[in-house]
């Protein structure tokens, strides 16, 4: 789904809406007890101010857009729907805690949680046949039904119990009279970890989800949330607290402005330094290039990249037997955290990415504190009334080449790796190279095929979003636009590196 | 001779991040008998969304009228009214 939407642009209204009650708050030390203040009041106005009476309303009445927009706040301010204990609490409330944890605490993982009230309780994914079947004389659907499950009986019918959901039938009726229903967070899911309870509502199973957040993408009901780290962000530069930030070179390709107006903009933020992680990505280019060299000169066989944090989720919990094949370099952003924590021993480090499931490596490295994506420093911007166009632009430290900057396209990983290889050995760095684009339903299963040997490879790059990173599930531009930006990014930097 | 069609996308931060990102691909959606004559340019924070009573972002500028709210589909409606406004008005 384009990433500029109705539905996005909710959200990302929304977000200004929290961005602005955390920015406005005193920087004092937190209260010892959770009360709801004063100060948190306006947290309970904004799902009438957005829904105001006479409005027109998104679903039925305001009065359910309302009691969405509120449960929509409480992930925005990092709180899971599924631990709700108590219907009335106030949002002031949950505005009052979200800021006693930024003290400390952490917003908890899973951090994918489900609206069940905004969750439309899709019918039950299946093959339907309509009114268009004419019942014609050389049934088709019949005779391609693999399971013998459709019976002709003035209009043909399918028996559930036997449908495989294979959809033959589908593409065998010369009338397109069988239509497939889909549920859309259940067909993203690659990893079948979303499904309906016995209230025909989703409830995500965690024990196998990986945090790609394709359901929450492509939920057209925006059902699925992230738990926001935004607020503890907030709340802590409010404080004064020493924090830094390192973005991604996905974030790079999101604006139009350049380095230095990034860096500007996060210092105007409050952040004492900013990163790029693309000067983390050539530091894991280089070191899977010399894994890579060890492993082709072993004869070890394939090496998998290790950068995407789905991937190595589905790794951990779906295909463990490719666990050995998957590089130990750590991720740029892990490399780039140990940057900022060399300079500044003390501060806080506050990734800042396109993804999901890197709040998940990052609540397990234990390197860097917080993670907020491309979505939520759109709103931080905003509700504080930084411009890019017009901030003063301040440095960015540790600057990275084009090989670092490409990671988060398609292809770009390999092509660094291969890059840093070519300078290791001082060959050509010849590699089969091979690429799992997104990993949907068929990603995973062509990485099975990787993963039985029955396809090959010396270097397999695996991007769980299709196109890259740019692609990612928490964006604010579409990944055509990020990618033309990332092409004349990395031609900038090519030219200053020959210069 | 046809009058040109000047469009001005606000690239301010705040329209940006509301989906202005996308608008400044308006050529691509404009019905083909329209793109040779629109005029397209991205600019800094136009400042429309500013005061009480804004309209929401984000902001567009066809000749002198105001889109709030711009999508593609808006701005592509205000354009053909434009053309059809200035054609209109031309001598046959």
């Amino acid at each position: 789904m384009n990433p500029n939407n109705d539905a996005s642009r909710l959200r990302r209204r929304l977000l200004e809406e929290v961005a602005k009650v955390f920015a406005g708050l005193p920087g004092t030390a937190a209260p010892s007890e959770a009360t709801a203040a004063p100060e948190y009041a306006g947290m309970d106005r904004i799902p009438v101010q957005l829904f105001p009476r006479g409005q027109k309303s998104v679903r039925c009445c305001i009065y359910r857009d309302r009691a969405i927009v509120r449960y929509r706040l409480m992930a925005q301010m990092g709180f899971g729907i599924e631990d709700e204990t108590d219907e009335a609490r106030l949002l002031a409330e949950y505005a009052a805690r979200a800021r006693a944890r930024a003290a400390g605490g952490k917003v908890e993982g899973p951090f994918l949680t489900v609206l069940d009230e905004a969750c439309n309780s899709c019918l039950r994914a299946r093959y339907l046949v309509t009114n268009l079947c004419q019942a014609c004389l050389a049934r088709p659907c019949m005779r391609n039904c693999p399971k013998r499950a459709i019976e002709v009986d003035r209009r043909a019918a399918i028996d559930e119990e036997k449908c495989v959901s294979c959809g033959l039938c589908m593409q065998a009726c010369p009338y397109h009279a069988i239509v497939k229903l889909a549920v859309p967070c259940e067909e993203a899911c690659p990893v079948d970890a979303i499904s309906k309870d016995e209230s025909g509502k989703e409830r995500i199973d965690y024990a196998k989800c990986v945090h790609c957040g394709r359901c929450m993408v492509e939920c057209p009901f925006s059902a699925v949330m992230e738990k926001s780290q935004m607020a503890d962000v907030l709340v802590n530069l409010a404080a004064g607290k020493e924090m830094v930030a390192i973005f991604a070179p996905a974030i790079a390709a999101q604006f139009t402005e350049g380095l230095g107006a990034i860096g500007g903009a996060l210092a105007a933020l409050g952040f004492a330094d900013s990163y790029e992680v693309a000067a983390g990505a050539e530091i894991t280019a280089r070191r899977e290039a010399e894994e890579l060299a060890k492993r082709m000169a072993s004869g070890e066989g394939m090496m998998t990249t290790s950068c995407c944090p789905a991937y190595y989720e589905v790794v951990r919990k779906h295909l463990p037997e490719l666990a050995p094949r998957v590089s130990a370099t750590l991720s740029p952003m892990r490399y780039t955290a140990e940057l900022a924590k060399r300079d500044r021993p003390g501060a806080l480090v506050v990734f800042v990415g396109p993804c999901v499931a890197k709040k998940k490596e990052a609540a397990d490295s234990g390197l860097v504190d917080y993670v907020i994506n491309a979505e939520e420093l759109g709103a931080m911007l905003v509700a504080k009334g930084v411009d890019l166009g017009s901030v003063a632009p301040a440095p960015v430290k540790d600057l990275a080449g084009p090989d670092g900057r490409g990671f988060p396209a398609a292809g770009g990983v390999a092509n660094a790796v291969r890059s840093k290889l070519s300078a290791l050995t001082g060959g050509p760095g010849d590699c089969r190279s091979e690429g799992v684009n997104g990993l949907d339903k068929k990603g995973v299963a062509r990485l099975k095929l990787f993963a039985q040997g029955k396809l090959q490879a010396d270097l397999l790059e695996v991007m769980a979003c299709e196109g890259g990173c740019i692609a990612g599930p928490a964006i604010l531009v579409s990944p055509k636009l990020a990618a033309s930006r990332l092409s004349a990014i990395l031609e900038d930097s090519g030219r200053a590196r020959g210069q | 001779m046809v009058e040109r069609i000047h469009v001005t996308v606000c690239c301010g931060t705040a329209c940006y991040v509301l989906g202005g990102s996308e608008l400044l691909s308006l050529v691509e959606a404009l019905p083909p008998e329209l793109r040779a004559r629109v005029d397209i340019d991205g600019a800094p924070c136009l400042g429309l969304c500013k005061g009480p009573g804004a309209g929401p972002r984000p902001f567009a500028r066809v000749d002198g009228g105001i889109v709030p709210g711009a999508t593609l589909d808006a701005l592509v409606d205000a354009v053909v009214a434009r053309a059809a406004a200035l054609d209109g008005g031309l001598p046959q």
